[in-house]
This record gives structure tokens, sequence and C-alpha cells, in this order.
């Protein structure tokens, strides 16, 4: 079981590895189309940086 | 954020045009860009904090500049978080004189020390790197600080990110396009997910905004473990949502920085949890902090609780991160001392101890980071209890 699920694991990845570009390019526009949807933004402040 | 996102965008967008629009041979004109951009818009946001970012670098160049010359002296780069540690116990806003009339006090210290530590973690690594390497030009030193998408939040890169190599590299219009892409992808977690986590998922399982119930309370021990995995769920997406927006910016202008997060929420136990989370800062801890000190030591255990109760107070000197460093480097030595038993595993499928190794790593960090980002003691204690069934209005 363990290594059908690390065999699956390193077919995606690889596949993600050498599909970056379009992978960016998809998630980029899906990413910008909610941004602009949503527009204008919140001004947030990150919680982590911290002082 | 140094600035809106919008800004943000604007200005990566165009400053990164400029800096290609310079041949490779420019690399100092390509520096400027960097450090001009990072400069003003760090000055923008207050010049106190520009002054404060630049006197730490300068201070590191000089302990470098010192180390160097007594090697013996091994320890000297430490003293570069003497801003640091003087900030913990007297807030830097109130005592540097700067600029005359600027109000002081909590809000000005907090606005100061923006970003100061984690460009105090870059400038010690940039130190060590520098004296293995027999150079360290303060040109990077300030670039490393001020570098504008990293500033408030890292990843915790050295100086090396930036130096003559990475400065001088050809335009990548593939990592540019995939540079504006992460950006969006950043700005989506951070922004609307974050959002949607922060509101209308907490006003549907709460009844109200998740910042509210900090006044209003926790009516018993499970809606206090469902408002930690929504706290750490709300850290994790604006935490790598930034690092994102940060890291894309870099790839606009073709500069490698450091990636902070591989999918932490599906760690399945603390020692996954610490290869996936923070990268850049599980790096620096185990290269500066931890080996170090089991060198000295030779226990390993005693060095992972001392160097998490530091790095707890490093994140803010309070109660909750030094529950929260106790509580890392517990359960990591835990683990390790458990792992050297070589006991056989746990009969039971596969999947089943994947999960379950899931959904306790996930549930523990959950308690511990929200624990550790409560707003003040008292709120602490009032979560804390809780989980006991006592509610304190």
């Amino acid at each position: 079981m363990e290594e059908r699920w690390a065999a699956f694991a390193k077919v995606v990845a690889d596949w993600v590895s050498g599909h970056q570009l379009l992978i960016y390019i998809v998630l980029g526009i899906l990413a910008w189309a909610l941004i602009l949807l949503n527009y204008p933004l919140d001004s947030l402040t990150p919680i982590y940086a911290n002082y | 954020m140094l600035a809106t996102f919008q800004i943000l965008v604007l200005t990566t967008f165009l400053a990164s045009l400029v800096y290609w629009v310079m041949p490779k041979g420019w690399v100092e004109g390509r520096r400027a860009v960097l450090l001009v951009v990072s400069g003003v818009l760090i000055y923008i946001y207050s010049p106190a904090t520009l002054f404060l970012a630049v006197a730490t670098a300068l201070l590191a160049w000089l302990l470098y500049a010192v180390t160097k010359r007594y090697p013996q002296y091994g320890w000297l780069p430490w003293l570069v978080v003497l801003p640091l540690v003087i900030n913990a116990i007297t807030p830097l806003g109130e005592i540097i004189p700067f600029p005359s009339g600027t109000p002081r006090g909590v809000l000005f210290t907090s606005i100061t020390t923006l970003g100061m530590s984690f460009y105090t973690f870059k400038l010690y690594v940039s130190i060590k790197q520098g004296l293995k390497l027999n150079s360290l030009p303060f040109r990077e030193v300030l670039t490393t600080t001020l570098f504008y998408p990293a500033f408030p939040m890292g990843p915790i890169d050295g100086s090396q990110k930036f130096d003559h190599v990475a400065l001088s590299r050809d335009p990548d219009i593939r990592r540019w396009v995939m540079g504006i892409g992460r950006i969006g992808m950043g700005a989506v977690k951070a922004y609307i997910i974050g959002g949607w986590i922060k509101t209308t998922a907490a006003i549907w399982v709460f009844g109200v905004p998740m910042d509210a119930m900090y006044d209003k309370g926790w009516d018993g021990p499970v809606q206090a473990l469902l408002f930690a995995f929504f706290s750490f769920g709300y850290l994790y997406v604006n935490f790598s949502g930034f690092t994102d927006v940060a890291i894309g910016a870099g790839w606009m202008f073709n500069l490698d920085l450091t990636e902070n997060f591989k999918f932490p929420l599906i760690a399945h136990s603390i020692q996954n949890f610490w290869q996936r989370w923070h990268l850049s800062l599980s790096k620096f801890i185990t290269a500066y902090m931890f080996k170090p000190m089991v060198r000295r030591t030779g226990k390993a255990s005693l060095s992972l609780i001392v160097t998490f109760t530091l790095i707890g107070l490093w994140h803010r000197t309070t109660v909750g991160y030094l529950f929260w460093g106790i509580g890392h480097g517990t359960a990591l030595a835990l683990t390790a001392w458990y792992r050297t038993k070589k006991r056989p595993p746990i009969p039971m499928p596969y999947v089943v101890r994947r999960v379950g190794g899931i959904v306790v790593t996930l549930t523990f960090v959950s308690l511990m980071s929200t624990i550790a980002n409560q707003p003040s003691n008292r709120v602490l204690a009032r979560y804390v209890l809780s989980f006991v069934g006592v509610h304190v209005a």
C-alpha cells in the first residue's frame, strides 16, 4: 500500500514539474479572475509578520 | 504588506521592466532599481522602519568585518540580534529619537520594527555565508535586508541570493509569466480564502467573525478546538499567500527566494511538519542553532527544547509563544526519542496510520499556534480554560 501511494505521488509530482508553465498560466488566470471579481481587495497585514 | 496589493503589483510590474531594460553588464544599475524601489516603499511606510533596517544592516556588515579580523571570536555574528533583544526589553519606538515629534508608543514601535525579526536572521545567514566565502559586499547585505517583497515576512535568505551572479542573469520570460501567476495565487490565498475563513465561514460556524471571538470567548472545548483549526487555517493561507507573492515577485526579477511551504496541512508527524512549514526558518534553526548546540552539549533532546523555546520568543516575547516553543521542542524531542526505540509500527492499515498521523499533527500544531497568537495573556487564559469547560466572560 505504502509503495503504491509513493508511486502515485511520484507520477503526480513528475507531471506537475514537467508542466509548470501551463499550471501557472491556468491557475494564474483563474486567480487573477477571482481577484478582479473581488476588487478592490482589503489591505491586510500578514499576521505572521512579528514585530 | 508594505503597501496595498495594488501598489505592490504595479510597482513590481514597472520595476521589473526597468530592471530588464538594463543589459546584464549593468549589475549595479539593476541593484539600484531594487534598492531604490525597496527604499522608497519602506520610507513611505515609515522613515523610522527604513532607518532601523539600514542601521541593522550596517551593524551586520561591521560584525562580519570584525569576525573576519578576529576569527577566534566565533560568537560575534550573534550580536546582530542585539536590536531585536533590546526591542523585546525596551520597545525601540520609545527610545529612537527619530523623527522628532513622531508619535511614540506601541503602534509606533510596531511600525518601526516591521520585518525586524526576519531581517535579523537574514543578516546572520549573510554574515556566516560571507565568512565562508570570504566576501560580503555591503550592497548585497543591504539588498537582502530591504528587498521589498520579502521585507515584512521573509523567506529568510542570505545576501548571496542577491549577489553579482543572481543579478546578472538573462531575462526569463517564462519565469516572469509564472511570477505574475504566483502573485495572483498568493493574493487569492491571503485575501480571498483568508477573508472567507475569517468572516463568512467563521460567522457560519461561530456566529461571529473570527476576531470577535477574542471578545466573545469560547463556549466549550469543541468550539475552542474548532477555533484552533480556523485560526491555524487562516495563519497558513495568510502566511503562505504573502510568501507566494514575495517568491512570485522575485521570479519577475529572475531571483530565487527559498520555498517556504510544502503542503504543511498534510504533515503526518511533527518532524514531517517542520520539513513542510516555514522551511527557511527550519533550515536556519537546524544549521545555526540546533546542530551547533548538539555539537557543544551532545544532548539532542535538550537542544531541541532550548532551540524551539528561543525561536518561540523570536516570534514574539509573550507567554503564548513561550508555550509554543516549549511545546514544539518537547514534541520533537519525544518523537525523536520514540524513534530511537525502533519499535515495530502500530499494527493498523497504512491509510489509517497515515490519516491518523495527519489528524494528530494538525490538531497539535493548530492548538500550539492558536495559543501563541492570542492577543493577550488574559484572552490566552480564557482560551485554555474553555477546554476544561470554564467559560469566562
